[in-house]
């Protein structure tokens, strides 16, 4: 009798349990309109998840002052067809377990009703799985992982994705810097290894594997170099592809400059960025002249003119920007080009359909469109390479034009 | 043959700052029965305060080898300060407590530790100079690293000293002595409580060495004893936690096996490796290379 009288409690929590969840992903009828969850008359509740403190954070605060900054813009201009955005900030501190307490809070507690410009790889593989189930738009993600781009409909990538960056450094490798033998160390982490697929994947399809001399992993918290430096001495490549990560290319850049060694390196577009070449010209001043970077983003001085004035007007104490800073706004701009497009049809469905036939390229990025079935998010790519200024700065400079593999 | 001796070298250098890190481990371990899971975030802090004080100085007096030199001497200051306060303020409050409850202390310190570093020096990453700046240059076929050079220089230095004060000073009697038994140390006339204070002094000192000689090659923030103080737990656990030569020569081995298994075996798989082998070797002597096991006699 009391096994039976527990069991119904049970199943009368269940149920709660399965209505409130119901309730919770079933649209927001506002006086007769069928609008998603986190959508009023007047605004709409977007939420976003990253690394906003610890050892990341020079990554994740310039990212989301961007983000702001560009919300705060449209808002500050009357919204979108009259709604003002909301952006709630849930930080991961680039834990995993963290991401997905912070996306069940925003999805079910908060009920956003999109994620933004989620950060860090490990946290948007760990969410994913919500994301897909509960169907809700997830858009840019701050991550170049490749099964971004196979997740669903309401997935919407917009950074290269590492294999595909992989696949492209192959084609600038023969056709710009004429490599005859290629060199690359990858950082033994999603990031690194994505990129050495890509670079296999892109050398194997141009029918030029032979190219590849050298292929050697590191631990992104390696210090000591000398096995990688003695083996890039033995090979003398004309091309090293360094794939990882800010510190780790640091330290490599280090290590060549002791060991004199003397070629061409190309590095992923995560690195494409003034705080990392400022931490890297200080540990290899003169290898680093060797540099060359991948960038996404085609920016020139009137198109980063919005981003500047914004981060002057609601920003004024930190940097004007940075590349972090960029991507942030990016990533708002997406999410702005597809609300646009979706006028009053904000359902999750209607916000999917929109960005289904979206082309923008109004912003930052020189193209961002989907359709149906396609996620590749930004496929053109150009190279910079690190030059000093007169002022004896050390600065990109983009060496050739937006191409795709 | 000149890439073995560079592998080695390189791998003597990285070992040495295991060494000195781990000495400080197994120091406050034998002297306070603490494990110090802290003393990676305590030599970061320390590390920072190096850094900045270097900056400060080399704004004030340009970026000269005095400015250097005051800077890694007032970090070490501060070490020394630091490790008393620790000491005094979280550890011997809690001597008669459980040794759970004296770990968990010292992982209550990572987090107040990283989080004040944060909040104090922020989260951003710096490049710290190297002790020696001269360039290297090439013998043959072999990389001079005047800097390698120096730090195991005066990391050997640094364990002589330490050596001699625990085997040849009254001070090395009574370290030794609370090590063995701190009751009867105390009772013998042992200031005990003294001596774990030096202890502690001593270990934050050897762990801000370690940091800020590695400084250069992991660069400075939060996070940057992360991987070498995992490196030198498991250097004072292969060593064994009872003796103070054990972690020395398991700092080096991880350090010089790193190398080698990476060059001659597989880069990817070095870890994987070395640490697996480091394990057997566990099985076969748990209590270390140079531990002794304790057996009560009846």
């Amino acid at each position: 009798m009391k096994y039976f009288k527990k069991n119904k409690v049970v199943m009368l929590a269940l149920m709660l349990v399965f209505v409130v969840s119901l309730a919770a992903c079933q649209s927001n009828e506002t006086g007769g309109k069928d609008w998603a969850q986190g959508v009023t008359e007047d605004t709409v509740t977007v939420g976003t998840i990253g690394v906003m403190a610890g050892p990341l954070s020079f990554i994740g605060l310039p990212y989301y002052q961007g983000m702001e900054a560009y919300f705060n813009a449209v808002n500050d201009d009357g919204g979108v067809n009259g709604r003002t955005i909301q952006l709630l900030k849930e930080d991961d501190q680039f834990d995993p377990a963290q991401a997905i307490a912070a996306a069940e809070k925003l999805i079910y507690d908060q009920k956003v009703f999109a994620i933004v410009g989620q950060l860090g790889t490990p946290g948007v593989m760990a969410v994913a799985d919500i994301v897909e189930e509960e169907g809700i738009p997830s858009v840019y993600f701050g991550s170049g992982a490749a099964e971004l781009t196979q997740l669903g409909d309401n997935f919407f990538p917009v950074q290269p994705n590492y294999v595909y960056e992989g696949k492209l450094m192959t084609k600038y490798a023969i056709e710009e810097f004429n490599a005859e033998t290629i060199a690359i160390l990858y950082s033994n982490d999603e990031a690194g290894n994505d990129g050495f697929k890509g670079v296999t994947a892109g050398l194997q399809e141009l029918g030029e594997s032979s190219r590849l001399v050298l292929q050697t992993a590191y631990n992104p918290g390696d210090t000591d170099f000398t096995g990688e430096m003695l083996r890039l001495r033995e090979v003398d490549p004309d091309l090293v592809i360094l794939f990882g990560l800010s510190g780790g290319v640091a330290n490599i850049l280090a290590n060549a400059e002791e060991y004199n060694i003397n070629v061409p390196m190309l590095t992923t577009y995560s690195n494409a960025d003034a705080s990392f070449l400022q931490l890297a010209s200080d540990r290899a001043p003169e290898a680093v002249k060797n540099l060359h970077v991948m960038g996404w983003l085609d920016v020139d001085e009137a198109s980063l003119q919005p981003l500047v004035d914004a981060m002057t007007k609601y920003f004024p104490e930190g940097n004007p920007y940075n590349a972090y800073t960029m991507a942030g706004w990016v990533a708002a701009e997406t999410f702005v080009a597809g609300l646009t497009a979706a006028g009053n049809d904000l359902s999750w469905e209607g916000y999917i359909n929109a960005m289904n036939n979206l082309k923008f390229t109004a912003g930052l990025a020189p193209e961002i469109s989907y359709s149906p079935g396609e996620r590749e998010g930004v496929t053109h790519m150009a190279v910079s390479r690190v030059v000093v200024d007169p002022q004896g700065n050390y600065i990109f400079e983009q060496v050739t034009g937006f191409d795709e593999f | 043959m000149a890439s073995f001796l560079q592998n080695v070298i390189a791998g003597i250098e990285t070992g040495s700052l295991y060494a000195l890190a781990a000495l400080g481990v197994v120091l406050i371990y034998r002297v306070s029965a603490v494990t110090n899971f802290a003393q990676g975030e305590m030599a970061m802090f320390s590390g920072f305060v190096a850094y900045s004080l270097w900056q400060r100085l080399s704004l004030a007096f340009g970026n000269t080898h005095v400015t250097y030199i005051m800077a890694f001497i007032g970090a070490l200051l501060f070490a020394t300060i630091f490790g008393f306060i620790v000491e005094k303020v979280f550890i011997r409050p809690a001597l008669r407590g459980s040794l759970v409850g004296k770990m968990i202390i010292t992982l209550g310190l990572i987090m107040i530790v990283n989080g004040s570093a944060g909040a104090l020096f922020g989260t951003d990453t710096h490049a710290m100079r190297r002790a020696i700046t001269t360039p290297s240059f090439f013998i043959g076929g072999l990389l001079i690293r005047p800097n390698a050079y120096f730090i195991i220089f005066l990391t050997l230095i640094i364990m002589f000293i330490l050596f001699y004060l625990i085997r040849k000073t009254m001070f090395g009697v009574a370290i030794r002595a609370t090590a063995e038994n701190e009751t009867t140390a105390r009772l013998m006339g042992v200031p005990t409580a003294k001596v774990s204070s030096v202890a502690w002094i001593i270990a934050t000192i050897l762990g801000a060495t370690a940091g800020i000689l590695i400084a250069p090659a992991t660069n400075v923030h939060t996070n940057m004893m992360a991987d070498v103080h995992l490196k030198s737990f498991i250097a004072a656990v292969l060593g064994g936690f009872t003796s103070f030569i054990g972690p020395v020569i398991g700092g080096l081995l991880i350090g010089v096996m790193d190398n080698l298994v990476g060059f001659y075996i597989s880069a990817k798989w070095r870890t994987v490796i070395v640490y697996g082998f480091l394990i057997l070797i566990l099985i076969v002597k748990p209590a270390g290379l140079f531990g002794k096991v304790r057996r009560k006699k009846v």
